[in-house]
């Protein structure tokens, strides 16, 4: 068997690149190996911004998926071996699939706190595939103890209800992956309306000093190795390409080794899965056909937009202050129950903001960021809450 | 900035006609020619409200009012005629939005502004007509807006409906709307009812960033730039019946589709690039001006001519993408309605820029004159028989497309003779808002927050209302006061108004 395209994974950035490669070239065989039955596809897309984008998850079928795409085929396998010398690679199910180009989007595993081993109670959640488990399991639980301080956990601790909820971080405020101590404490009458006997307890507890994150998944083996960078990621350059020759990586199971874009850095998420993935794909189809590729501006700022408490939070460029140490100022505009708007600024520039609730304010934050003009005019004025300025820089 | 008090900066204002205030020199300083602004009396409340709140002690802050940036344009090198304020007029970043400035390029010490353009550059609006009435969309509207940006479409033309890798955005760039020609998305009628044809000749790519380059390549799934939109409008009343025939607009009840988009990320960062330019220029060639913000070169010099280039690349950019929302909007209309675009009538009535800088032949006291125009947030407005328009508008002066904000009505004025006179061919482009009058009122908190931020040893700084303003319900600078403005200052005349049925995000 053989492909111009082989990709390997079924989740986001893998469809993503595999979605992207059908519509770029459609003369050309692609070939999707996926580990699960059902893989997970991009659909109502909006394009908020330029940079920012929203989108749901669904889960299709194999069958469904290749159907739309008449020179894609989706394999149910799970890759064991890559010999990168002969292009050639090798499934449990013993195929055999010559490549031109290979994608590996195999993403990666929750790192479960090291009690998990002791208790079957312990699941991670990380993609639809647990979160299916657990929805199993929670139906008749009367109390939860939810771990972690991500967007998961904060969802989870909103939306579940007939159970006692402990939640146990390490941060000192909830919600800490996305948002500021600030940001929580406007969050924090969401948790208090709950029915008492529902009621959250918000606890502070030190589980363990290590980060308990995620880690690639990598269950197959190589002729020659991959460079791979600390966490074991896959190391990729500006184009996607691994240290391997013809081989590419997007995704979760990658590491991003070129020099970043000031107001970018990597964050294991759907939305750069699916640009990885996507832009893995023009990269492979340009060296295809000698075609100069320019990096996709998206990694030119960090821009993701989620739902916390049911409200719209946007994050752009250093929202946190990301690479910026203490040498920032953070200019805050903020109204109970409707709105957080956190700017992050150095030498009076932003470098990055953090919109929660309806403030219209997306489109304007992204060109400041991106066109970095000097704000010192404008001083505090810039959030006056008076002032709508949103087509102020048109 | 001049600090004077209220009642001494009006006696520079005068009004000089139920519907046109002058702004006397002296208003701002170095003022080379006098400014006016066109409001009504709704209007005039704003503008002047504005300027009172500017006045308070305390208040000078950031953002000018209207009044003040028109009358700091008329401060800049070159300048003639007058520095026109149109009814929408409101702050922007150097001119104000609904701004429109003219200079003599014969001066040799005459500038180009990126300010005076913006930074969505070519940001404009095109209407389609269709033989449909409000009946036969009503039941199918939804099913209409949702099919109208769902998705490129595959399998159109070989590379999708808009330039998706650098050789094909270096193309359309150059082209323009002879790009979405040749790939086979557009009428060859369209670019009749186009100003400029679609294309601006003097475009070069070449002038054109990496940068700029790379934020203006779309992503895939989506059209590329986001934040366009259009409306699916039903006609709602006709005012000139016999313009409006011009146009292919018989009666009450026809549906329109109405397209707004511009350059945007691209056209921002072309914008940028060219102000950090100018600064050099600035200091090179001793040129001063009353705002900082007001970045400019000199039309002749090589950061004035390089940026000239680079809007024009920007503009083309923006026809390309208005073309590409025309091409889908024929596309969901055909599929809907099983007809194909031609027997369902959808022609361009028009397509007009709101955000440019063009070359044009003027009267100046009397005088033929080659002028640089720059409009921004206003819209060109030729009168009838000016050479430059159509020949299927030679009688009835030039279509103008008035965009509400989303969901407010729409207008399609005519240019005037008297216009031509009085604001070089200029009118209005849309609604706009005063400045300090915020849609809803926000009610500013911060205690808890502080504490729970403090630790992080961040320097915080908090905005906060400079001062509480009385009662102000109506911020907003209502599109239909000012079409009505417009129309009874005579600098463009009412034709059509268009209410919208559906609203669609790109």
């Amino acid at each position: 068997m053989e492909a111009t395209f082989v990709i390997v994974g079924g989740g986001i950035a893998g469809v993503s690149c595999a979605e992207t490669l059908a519509f770029l070239e459609p003369e050309k065989s692609i070939i999707l190996l996926s580990e699960s039955a059902l893989i997970k596809t991009v659909v109502n897309l909006h394009a908020i911004t330029r940079t920012l984008q929203d989108f749901d998850i669904q889960e299709v079928g194999l069958e469904d998926f290749s159907s739309k795409h008449s020179n894609l085929k989706v394999i149910h396998d799970v890759l064991i071996y890559i010999d990168d010398e002969k292009k050639q690679i090798q499934t449990q199910g013993s195929l055999y699939i010559k490549y031109t180009y290979l994608c590996l989007c195999t993403g990666a595993e929750p790192k479960l706190i090291p009690q998990a081993q002791f208790f079957k109670e312990i699941i991670g959640i990380r993609d639809t595939d647990s979160v299916d488990t657990f929805i199993k399991r929670i139906s008749s639980a009367k109390k939860v103890i939810i771990v972690g301080n991500g967007g998961i956990a904060t969802e989870l601790v909103f939306k579940i209800k007939n159970a006692e909820i402990h939640w146990v971080i390490k941060d000192k405020h909830i919600s800490a992956t996305f948002v500021d101590p600030g940001a929580a404490e406007f969050f924090q009458p969401c948790l208090s309306v709950k029915d008492v006997s529902a009621a959250p307890v918000t606890k502070r507890m030190r589980v363990q000093e290590e980060e308990y994150r995620v880690v690639p998944r990598k269950s197959f083996t190589t002729k020659n190795a991959f460079d791979l960078s600390e966490d074991g990621g896959i190391q990729v350059n500006e184009f996607m390409q691994t240290s391997l020759p013809f081989i590419y990586a997007a995704g979760d199971v990658c590491n991003c080794n070129w020099q970043l874009a000031k107001h970018w850095f990597q964050m294991k998420l759907w939305t750069q899965a699916r640009q990885m993935g996507s832009y893995a794909a023009k990269s492979m189809v340009g060296h295809l056909n000698d075609e100069e590729v320019l990096q996709d501006f998206c990694f030119e700022m960090f821009a993701h937009s989620t739902r916390l408490f049911n409200f719209k939070v946007i994050l752009l460029g250093l929202f946190n202050g990301q690479k910026l140490g203490r040498n920032y100022e953070m200019l805050l505009r903020m109204t109970k129950g409707m709105e957080y708007v956190k700017f992050v600024l150095e030498g009076n520039r932003l470098q990055g903001a953090v919109l929660i609730g309806e403030t219209d304010l997306e489109e304007m934050a992204e060109n400041l960021i991106l066109n970095q003009i000097d704000l010192s005019p404008y001083g505090d004025d810039i959030l006056n809450p008076d002032i709508d300025i949103e087509d102020y820089f048109d | 900035m001049v600090v004077r008090q209220y009642q001494q900066e009006l006696e520079f204002l005068e009004k000089m006609s139920p519907y046109c205030w002058r702004i006397k020199k002296g208003f701002q300083p170095n003022m080379n020619v006098e400014g006016v602004f066109y409001v009504n009396q709704t209007l005039e409340k704003l503008m002047l409200d504005e300027l009172r709140n500017a006045c308070r002690p305390g208040m000078v802050g950031g953002f000018l009012p209207g009044v003040k940036q028109i009358a700091n344009v008329a401060a800049l090198p070159g300048i003639v005629g007058k520095s026109v304020g149109l009814p929408d007029v409101h702050s922007g970043y150097g001119f104000a939005i609904g701004n429109m400035a003219a200079f003599d390029t014969s001066n040799p010490d005459s500038i180009v502004s990126p300010g005076g353009v913006g930074f969505d550059i070519n940001c404009g609006v095109r209407l389609l007509r269709t033989n449909l009435y409000e009946s036969d969309v009503l039941p199918v509207k939804e099913q209409l807006a949702q099919s109208l940006f769902d998705h490129i479409p595959v399998g159109v033309g070989s590379k999708g409906i808009i330039p998706m890798n650098a050789r094909d955005l270096e193309e359309a760039l150059e082209m323009g709307m002879d790009w979405s020609l040749r790939e086979g998305y557009i009428w060859a009628e369209d670019k009749e009812h186009c100003e400029e044809y679609g294309r601006m000749l003097n475009a070069d790519p070449a002038k054109v960033s990496m940068r700029a380059k790379k934020r203006g390549l779309p992503q895939l799934g989506t059209l590329g730039a986001g934040n366009h939109y259009a409306e699916i409008q039903v006609v709602d009343e006709i005012y000139d019946k016999w313009a409006a025939c011009k146009m292919g607009i018989e009666e009450k009840g026809q549906i329109c589709v109405m397209i707004h988009s511009g350059s945007r990320g691209f056209g921002h960062q072309v914008a940028t690039d060219a102000l950090v330019q100018m600064e050099k220029a600035m200091k090179r060639d001793n040129i001063e001006t009353n705002d900082r913000q007001l970045a400019c070169a000199r039309i002749n010099s090589e950061e004035g001519q390089d940026y000239l280039k680079s809007m024009a690349a920007a503009a083309n950019f923006a026809w390309v993408n208005r073309s590409s929302m025309t091409f889908l909007s024929r596309q969901a209309f055909a599929k809907q309605f099983n007809m194909a675009p031609d027997d369902l009538d959808m022609h361009v009535i028009y397509d007009v820029s709101h955000n440019i800088a063009k070359v044009e032949e003027h009267l100046v006291d009397g005088k033929p004159k080659t002028l640089l125009v720059h409009r921004k947030g206003s819209t060109r407005a030729f009168p009838p028989h000016h050479p430059l328009i159509p020949v299927d508008y030679q009688l009835t002066g030039q279509p103008v497309l008035i965009g509400g904000t989303m969901g407010t009505c729409s207008y399609v004025l005519t240019g005037t003779e008297q216009g031509m006179f009085e604001t070089f061919g200029s009118t209005c482009h849309g609604a706009g808002r005063a400045l300090s009058r915020a849609k809803s009122r926000r009610n500013i908190d911060y205690t808890d927050v502080l504490s729970k931020l403090e630790y992080m040893g961040i320097s915080i700084r908090v905005a906060s209302p400079k001062l509480v303003m009385e009662e102000a319900p109506e911020s907003y600078k209502n599109v239909t006061d000012v079409v009505n403005t417009c129309h009874a200052a005579g600098i463009s005349k009412k034709c059509i108004k268009l209410r919208p049925i559906a609203v669609i995000k790109g």
